[in-house]
């Protein structure tokens, strides 16, 4: 067995020693990219350039589509910049500071990612209505507007900014903290000029994951929107009305400023220095003394709490009580009744989640080094570093219809078509994560054992994938959860069959006696289902850790 | 047969050429250092042999063979660069047994091999120790068997002693010698300390702008630096400027405003020319009376610097200018010379190399601060 897998992986080292091997593999990986990632999300849309005429001929549905587009832009923007701010020192906590309590918080940061965005929109709204904390103080309740658009988008985000931020974290060493330490800066300090500075590109990924996310959330942003219209809920509105000029007018903006964003952020990079003044170190040494720490790790934690896990999971704590009872428990166990469709929609969902991390884990991972590496030129890698993070900055519910148009005279079958809707929204997730890992790992490692007999493979499979195995992880966890909790555009592909997500959905537009408590416990199951994997997943990539 | 060959290799990274049309051979089992200033393409070059880059122009041949197109780890060319590159993932041990087992040997035959070789270092006992548990000595030790474990012949170290600490250096420069002699191996050594190369280096090729600047025996780069800059950069020396004022055959006299005339050797050199004369310290000798026979400079001690086994003198001659004078230990300690002291400084005129006066000025061209 074990010389198998030996002659195997020597005879992989072989090949990848050859040239033309090595060349047909970046083309393989960015024939991928081109014709079933970006193609499909943007050719839909792209075809559909005719129907502008009905926006811009019209003033009022123009000056609509404008206020759309601005307001998913400030969205977009202020959201991620809160992200950052409250993700960072998280982050450090749970690197940092070991202890049972931040492995629970570690883990449960993750838990908005796993939940059907649908049902997140609707346990946010819950949350923040009369029957939440609000109420129990008294105070009014928050109806839907941009003040519930902004806290969904904030529960929906952070957990992608802390997840990168972290699994970056993990791989950076700690000695040049120390250092910062000893030279006579107190935690604080070193942390804003040391830490922080040295993982920037951390930052700047995490900023735009957060970012696009909330340029392209639709299904759960219709939930709380109530009058607030940014550019996917025009769309949506739009498309009810029979219109699809805005999807494209918006999407086509949309996806511009994104471009014009990440472009800018990636020049700024280089310049991006902390402070953008002088600090003030006395305030930055009050900070790190007495009771300040504790008291911010305390804020952090209830920001994370309040803002982000409470939220996310109200509609689950509602109703996971009920789930304990007799009647009940034996029908969702059985599978009986409306939980049949419930359990084959789970299986439906894992299936094409773990499908779909391990297709884009194979395919990505050369793009990613290809871009990370300037393989072709840097020109080559900048211009697929921002094309790979398209898919994701365009409307999930425009990304569905673009993938119905573009695949609908192939007679692709159903669960395929979800599959593919799925690799193109996850796609730029593993590659942002993976490059972002690459560009840590100094490239004299690499290159000395390459001159020590190892082949490209063997490089990589034994130098470089081990030591960018957290951001790998954190990646394969974003994809994963991204799959499983999708649902705008899964809606627009899919016919006959349903994911869990979308059986949710269905559930909440057609309600049934007792359909409620069915998608608050449908939801759980979700959770703690995804929390076990995430959990197995956690523990296996940890065993090893190096001193 | 020759190990390296490098014909006409050019590389261009942009705008810059780092390596301008080399030709040099290295042979079998040669200790070859490569000297140059920062940004000289000393690492490039290192990193065209091991292919981790390759050449716009030219061929580079391995044992005969032409390797142009030949990728990294079949080229058996083991490089070690400045940090050492130690994984710092793996045990020292599995950063040693990285190479053979990369190339598929019988994990027998690595076992014998890494535990023969990190007994070599005596680092037998830290075998299971990571990068970051061992000390600088420890992890160039470490990289070193590294490199030899991964069966190369040819070894080519970048910068190998530049991490360490001044007592280990010369320690580990006496080792590497030994070390390369006892394997057999072919060595590209690169540095930008002469002290290095001339102490290790059976030849030595200096390096400048990507081009060969000159090469040769240690011996013959110290003592006979075919140029201005070799000069200045080999060796300890003093520059003075000066005029031609005759020319006899193989020698010329120089004038050194102010100071007097001297006689220097040089070629190719008129009558009336600027000129930049060259003199190693230690062969510059303080006396109060001048010897008959060699030249002869005046002025005044402006200090004294003990510095172990010499002395170092800094002498103001009468035209304001400084030279150096390195005195043996010994011979400084009865000479009776003070700060403040008269004195003459001689030399003989086989030791002063005269250098037509550079075109862009002296300080450029020795690229001095």
């Amino acid at each position: 067995m074990l010389s198998t897998r030996r002659r195997l992986l020597g005879f992989l080292g072989s090949l990848s020693s050859i040239r033309w091997v090595s060349l047909s593999v970046y083309g393989i990986s960015v024939g991928y990219f081109l014709l079933l990632i970006l193609g499909p999300a943007t050719l839909g849309i792209l075809s559909g350039l005719g129907s502008i005429n009905q926006v811009i001929g019209d003033q009022a549905l123009m000056s609509r589509a404008l206020s759309a587009v601005f307001a998913s832009f400030v969205l977009a923007t202020s959201v991620s910049v809160l992200d950052i701010l409250a993700g960072l020192p998280l982050a450090w906590l749970i690197v940092r500071k070991k202890g049972i309590l931040l492995s629970i918080l570690d883990a449960l940061v993750d838990l908005p990612l796993v939940i059907p965005t649908v049902t997140l929109g609707f346990s946010v709204l819950l949350f923040w209505s009369s029957e939440g904390p609000l109420g129990f103080l008294g105070l009014p309740p928050l109806a839907p507007g941009w003040i519930l658009v902004v806290l969904l988008h904030f529960s929906f985000s952070y957990p992608v900014v802390v997840r990168v931020l972290v699994g970056k974290m993990l791989e950076l060493n700690l000695v040049y903290e120390t250092a910062a330490r000893t030279l006579g800066a107190t935690p604080f300090t070193a942390a804003r000029t040391v830490t922080i500075p040295l993982f920037s590109s951390g930052i700047v990924a995490s900023f735009l994951l957060a970012f696009a996310r909330s340029m392209s959330e639709t299904g759960a942003t219709i939930m709380v929107a109530g009058a607030f219209e940014n550019g996917p809920i025009f769309i949506r509105n739009a498309l009810n009305a029979g219109l699809e000029g805005p999807l494209v007018v918006t999407s086509i903006a949309l996806t511009v400023i994104s471009l014009v964003v990440f472009y800018a952020i990636k020049v700024l990079e280089v310049h991006f220095r902390l402070p953008f003044r002088r600090a003030n170190v006395d305030l930055e040494k009050r900070l790190s003394r007495g009771l300040v720490p504790e008291v911010g790790a305390i804020a952090i934690v209830a920001v994370l709490l309040f803002f982000v896990i409470f939220p996310a999971l109200s509609l689950s704590l509602r109703y996971a009580p009920a789930t304990f009872s007799q009647q009940i428990s034996t029908q969702i166990l059985s599978g009986s009744g409306i939980w049949q469709d419930f359990w084959s929609g789970v299986v439906l969902s894992y299936s094409i989640g773990l499908l779909v991390t391990g297709i884009n884990l194979v395919f990505s991972i050369p793009m990613a080094i290809l871009i990370s590496r300037g393989r072709f030129g840097k020109t080559v890698s900048t211009i697929f570093d921002s094309l790979s993070s398209v898919p994701i900055v365009i409307p999930s519910v425009a990304l569905g219809v673009s993938m119905v148009f573009f695949w609908k005279n192939l007679a692709i079958p159903e669960f395929w078509l979800i599959v593919l809707a799925h690799l193109s929204i996850t796609y730029p997730y593993l590659v942002a994560t993976l490059v972002s890992a690459l560009n840590d790992i100094p490239i004299h490692l690499e290159e000395t054992a390459r001159t020590l007999g190892a082949d490209p493979f063997t490089t990589f499979s034994t130098i470089t994938l081990p030591l960018a195995r957290y951001s790998l992880l954190s990646g394969a966890i974003l994809t994963f959860t991204r799959s499983v909790d999708e649902t705008g555009a899964t809606l627009a592909v899919s016919s006959t069959m349903q994911t869990v997500p979308v059986l949710l959905v269905n559930w909440v537009k057609n309600p049934f006696p007792g359909s409620e408590l069915a998608v608050g416990i449908g939801t759980s199951v979700l959770l703690l289902t995804s929390v076990v994997i995430l959990l197995v997943l956690k523990t296996l990539s940890r065993e090893k850790r190096v001193a | 047969m020759p190990s390296i060959e490098l014909h006409e290799v050019t590389k261009r990274f942009a705008d810059v050429v780092a390596i301008n049309n080399v030709s040099a051979v290295i042979d079998d089992g040669e200790y070859v250092c490569v000297l140059g200033p920062t940004g000289s393409g000393k690492s490039t070059l290192l990193r065209l042999i091991s292919g981790l880059v390759n050449p716009d122009g030219g061929e580079i041949k391995i044992d005969g063979t032409g390797v142009n197109e030949i990728p990294p780890e079949h080229r058996n060319t083991a490089l070690m660069p400045q940090n050492y590159a130690l994984f710092p993932h793996m045990t020292a041990w599995e950063n040693v047994a990285y190479g053979p087992t990369s190339r598929g040997v019988d994990p027998g035959e690595i076992t014998a091999r890494v535990s023969t070789l990190l007994k070599t270092v005596r680092l037998q006992d830290w075998a299971n120790a990571y990068p970051s548990q061992l000390s600088g000595g420890m992890q160039q030790r470490i990289a070193l068997v590294r490199s030899l474990a991964s069966g190369a012949k040819i070894l080519l170290l970048d910068e190998p002693l530049g991490a360490l600490d001044a007592r280990l250096r010369l320690d580990l420069r006496r080792y590497l010698k030994h070390f390369a002699k006892e394997f057999g191996l072919t060595v590209v050594h690169v540095t930008h300390d002469q002290s290095e190369a001339i102490s290790i280096a059976d030849r030595i090729m200096l390096l400048r702008h990507g081009r060969i600047e000159q090469e040769g025996t240690p011996r013959a780069v110290y003592f006979t630096p075919g140029t201005l800059f070799a000069a200045s950069f080999v060796g300890d020396r003093v520059l003075m400027e000066g005029v031609v004022r005759a020319v006899h055959g193989e020698t010329v006299t120089v004038e050194v405003e102010k100071a007097g005339e001297i006689r220097a050797r040089a070629r190719g050199l008129r009558e009336g020319e600027l000129t930049v004369v060259a003199v190693r310290c230690e062969s510059l000798q303080l006396a109060h009376h001048a010897a008959d026979g060699l030249n002869r400079l005046s002025g005044r001690v402006a200090e004294i610097r003990p510095l172990g086994s010499y002395f170092r003198y800094t002498v103001e001659l009468h035209n304001g200018n400084r030279v150096y004078s390195h005195v043996p230990a010994l011979n400084a300690l009865g000479n009776n010379l003070h700060v403040g002291s008269d004195v003459h400084v001689c030399f003989a005129t086989q030791d002063a190399l005269s250098y037509k006066y550079p075109e862009r000025g002296l300080a450029k061209e020795v690229e001095a601060f």
